[in-house]
């Protein structure tokens, strides 16, 4: 009697865990962990970047993360609502992006990313190598060609280095010219700008100087740099403000230590050939912060736009 | 009414054939039908499959923004693509959110049914097809990442895929049909070819069986049939030579049995021809003494010519009936026939004390019959007749003119004796080679008799009665040579014996 009586609650106490695991008041909250992702194409941000983001949940289910998703979305202004709302928990982008949703939505940079075997990236001028202009001074009363306003290459980056350089910006529209006192612009589509330079249409081109390597060597042999920005991180990766700490320590070592996992490195390297995931440079933060300062102080009201 | 019909080889092997050459090429037009038709609708849905993998990769990313302006675009375009009877573009409720002429205000008003939602459940692609209506309806879930934003669903047009069918199947079934007639006339030849030498064969048993040893298959073929045609012939070629030995012993058997009947004339032959030659002797010893005697002159003369001549008669009837004759058919008279044996056997007769009397038609048709079998026949049933008779006795021999059953007429040659008769349980058998009851008999007379009888298309009838007598009776029929005659065992007592 004795015994079956011991073999009854071995038993129970064998299954208890399954018991209270099926029972609504005991069973574990199931949670998403979502990634935010702005880009015009939904279908292309979230094939790039699912097996990143289900890599990431898996490593989070101590934390009691089941599923990664992304949410992406066409614009800053919504992913720094849904950033303020919970709705993502985290999210990557250039150093723009970066800094103004961390103003908008509080969001917390938190580690740097590589792209396409790069920490860093930084920009460049171009002229014609047969032009007078030999340095960014030389820009006066001469038009230089950006790609899209949002772009942190090809417009932002330069264009603070012409600001730094003290000189003033007017925009023109094509074929009219830049008073003399002035650096006319005009923005193209993307990598539109190169193109305007070669054919004439301006005087220079900001494009960064990744996309001015890869240039056809005759394209190249007929331009000449004639101003390089700071560098920037690739990618910065930040978290929403209320994210719970202890999901952020957790998800900043996994995503550091990717990696060095071979699962990591295969999930790294689907998302634009990302090798690793390290911490941001201290100078890095000075640098966002001066960037934050110029975005805010030279677009303001265009950046919801963008 | 007895309508049964019995089908030849011919038939039968053309209709198991062409059975078997309907059921062949029906089946392979069936699976030629239906593997044309599997493949048609098998590309259709590989058609299906791609365009609304197609229809996925445009759909998704309007899909995820809900934008149904462009949604509307896409399913217009898909409903423009060639064979699209419909496009539906449902969200993750399951609700329209693009359809190609919908009006926009409805998308999303239109609550969503069953199918729409085990569509976005699935993780499949859904093909149905309906074979009423001609539709293909193929739909799939649009999923990005692990989220499921809705799904698609296109209707294609099945009615050109099975226009095309019904053309295949029409094709198939004429060039089956062409093949099956073909087959049939192939079947035709072929069962010909079996059943020809068969037929052959068959003819040739009849022609043999008919007496026309001379008939040949002469189907050269080198397989069974080829065997066997070769076979008859040469069965054919030893028949005849057996047949032709067969004559020769019989015509050897038939003067035996002459030689034989002559054999037991031979003591009265003796006394009749030596009472003549008694007679001459007595005369010639006398002659020296009564030389001048005309009177005695003449009588010697007279007496001396009408023994000679009696010998001499008698000799040439017997030369007559003991020479080996050739088949030689000809029209001939029975009753002299009748006469002369009985002419021969009339000092036998009188040996044996028989009274031997003669009652001859003067109205008898002349028939065609080999004058020297018939002799054969006559002598053998006159002899028997005459030596069955133990002591005094009669033989009456008659000829007369009858007709069987009205129509076939027949000479009918009669020998009735008042001898012991034969026992009921002989009277089978004594047509039978070597059966005989007499101590120094042959056994063949009657045998000889009969066959000749009866290759004259004639046959013999019996009527016999312990210690009353017995009565052949010979019957030869009358008509031109030519006329087959009737073959079979003889009759004994048969009920139309022509009396």
């Amino acid at each position: 009697m004795g015994a079956a009586v011991t073999f009854v609650v071995f038993c129970l106490f064998l299954y208890l865990p399954h018991f209270l695991g099926s029972s609504p008041l005991f069973a574990a909250e199931e949670k998403l962990i979502v990634f935010g992702r702005i880009q015009d194409d939904p279908v292309r941000a979230v094939r790039d970047r699912q097996e990143f983001v289900d890599y990431i949940a898996k490593k989070l289910a101590r934390q009691g993360y089941s599923e990664g998703r992304i949410l992406v979305v066409g614009k800053m202004r919504p992913l720094a609502r849904a950033l303020r709302e919970g709705k993502v928990d985290f999210f990557h982008d250039s150093v723009v992006p970066t800094v103004v949703l961390s103003r908008w939505a509080g969001a917390i940079p938190i580690v740097r990313q590589w792209k396409y075997g790069e920490a860093e990236y930084d920009s460049v001028i171009l002229a014609k190598k047969n032009s007078r202009i030999g340095g960014v001074a030389d820009l006066k009363g001469k038009t230089i060609g950006f790609d899209e306003p949002h772009s942190t290459s090809a417009h932002i980056l330069p264009r603070m280095l012409l600001v730094e350089n003290e000189l003033k910006l007017a925009p023109v529209t094509l074929p009219g010219r830049a008073k003399q006192d002035e650096v006319g612009f005009v923005h193209g589509a993307d990598g539109n700008a190169i193109h305007m330079l070669v054919t004439d249409a301006v005087d220079a081109a900001a494009t960064s100087t990744r996309e001015f390597k890869e240039l056809r060597p005759e394209i190249q042999d007929r331009l000449k740099i004639v101003g390089r920005t700071r560098s920037v991180p690739r990618l910065v990766i930040s978290v929403r403000k209320d994210l719970d700490p202890k999901v952020v320590k957790a998800l900043k070592e996994i995503m550091l230590n990717m990696d060095k996992d071979p699962d990591g490195k295969v999930a790294l390297k689907k998302q634009q050939r990302t090798t690793k995931i390290d911490e941001i440079p201290p100078g890095s933060f000075q640098l966002l912060r001066d960037i934050e300062k110029f975005v805010f102080s030279h677009f303001g009201k265009q950046l919801d736009s963008w | 009414m007895n309508l049964r019909i019995k089908p030849s080889l011919k038939l039968k092997i053309f209709l198991a054939l062409a059975v078997f050459d309907l059921v062949a090429v029906g089946t392979l037009a069936y699976l030629t039908i239906r593997s044309q038709r599997n493949l048609l609708l098998d590309q259709m849905v590989e058609r299906a499959k791609a365009s609304i993998n197609l229809m996925e990769l445009s759909v998704t990313a309007p899909l995820y923004r809900l934008d149904i302006f462009q949604l509307e675009t896409i399913a217009r375009e898909a409903k423009a693509l060639p064979n699209v009877d419909y496009a539906y573009v449902y969200d993750d409720q399951g609700r329209i959110v693009g359809d190609y002429h919908y009006d926009r205000r409805l998308y999303l008003a239109k609550l969503p049914d069953e199918l729409s939602q085990r569509i976005v459940e699935s993780n499949e692609i859904l093909v149905d097809v309906d074979h009423k209506k001609g539709i293909l309806h193929i739909s799939k879930p649009v999923v990005l990442g692990h989220q499921k934003l809705g799904g698609i669903r296109l209707g294609l047009d099945l009615n050109p895929i099975f226009r095309e069918i019904r053309v295949i199947t029409l094709k198939t079934l004429g060039i089956s049909a062409t093949i099956f007639v073909l087959g049939l006339l192939a079947i035709l030849a072929i069962a010909e070819r079996i059943t020809g030498p068969i037929a052959r064969l068959t003819e040739g048993a009849k022609r043999i069986e008919q007496g026309d040893l001379q008939y040949r298959v002469g189907v050269k073929r080198s397989d069974e049939i080829g065997n066997l045609a070769a076979a008859f012939d040469q069965m054919a070629e030893r028949l005849m030579h057996r047949e032709r030995e067969l004559r020769q012993s019989q015509s050897i058997i038939r003067r035996a049995d002459r030689l034989s009947s002559l054999g037991m004339l031979t003591a009265g032959l003796a006394h009749e021809i030596r009472n003549p030659l008694v007679a001459i002797r007595t005369f010639t010893q006398l002659l020296p003494e009564r030389y001048q005697e005309p009177e005695f002159r003449n009588s010697f003369q007279a007496l001396a010519l009408k023994e000679v001549d009696r010998i001499c008669g008698l000799i040439n009837d017997l030369l007559s009936f003991a020479r080996p004759s050739t088949p030689n058919v000809s029209e001939e008279d029975a009753n002299e026939i009748v006469d002369g044996i009985v002419r021969i056997l009339d000092t036998e007769a009188k040996e044996r004390e028989v009274a031997m009397y003669r009652h001859l038609s003067l109205d008898l048709p002349k028939i065609f019959i080999d004058k020297e079998q018939i002799k054969q026949v006559s002598m053998n049933v006159i002899l028997n007749a005459l030596q069955s008779i133990e002591g005094r006795g009669v033989v009456e021999v008659s000829t007369r003119l009858f007709s069987k059953n009205g129509t076939e007429q027949y000479v009918q040659i009669e020998v009735r004796d008042s001898g012991a008769g034969i026992p009921e349980k002989d009277i089978e058998d004594i047509f039978n080679p070597f059966f005989t009851t007499k101590k120094d008999g042959s056994g063949l007379g009657l045998s000889i008799s009969h066959q000749i009888v009866q290759e004259h298309g004639g046959y013999i009838v019996v009527e016999s009665q312990v210690g009353k007598g017995t009565t052949f009776l010979i019957n030869l029929p009358v008509r031109q040579p030519g006329q087959r005659a009737a073959k079979g065992r003889p009759q004994v007592d048969e009920a139309d014996s022509g009396r």
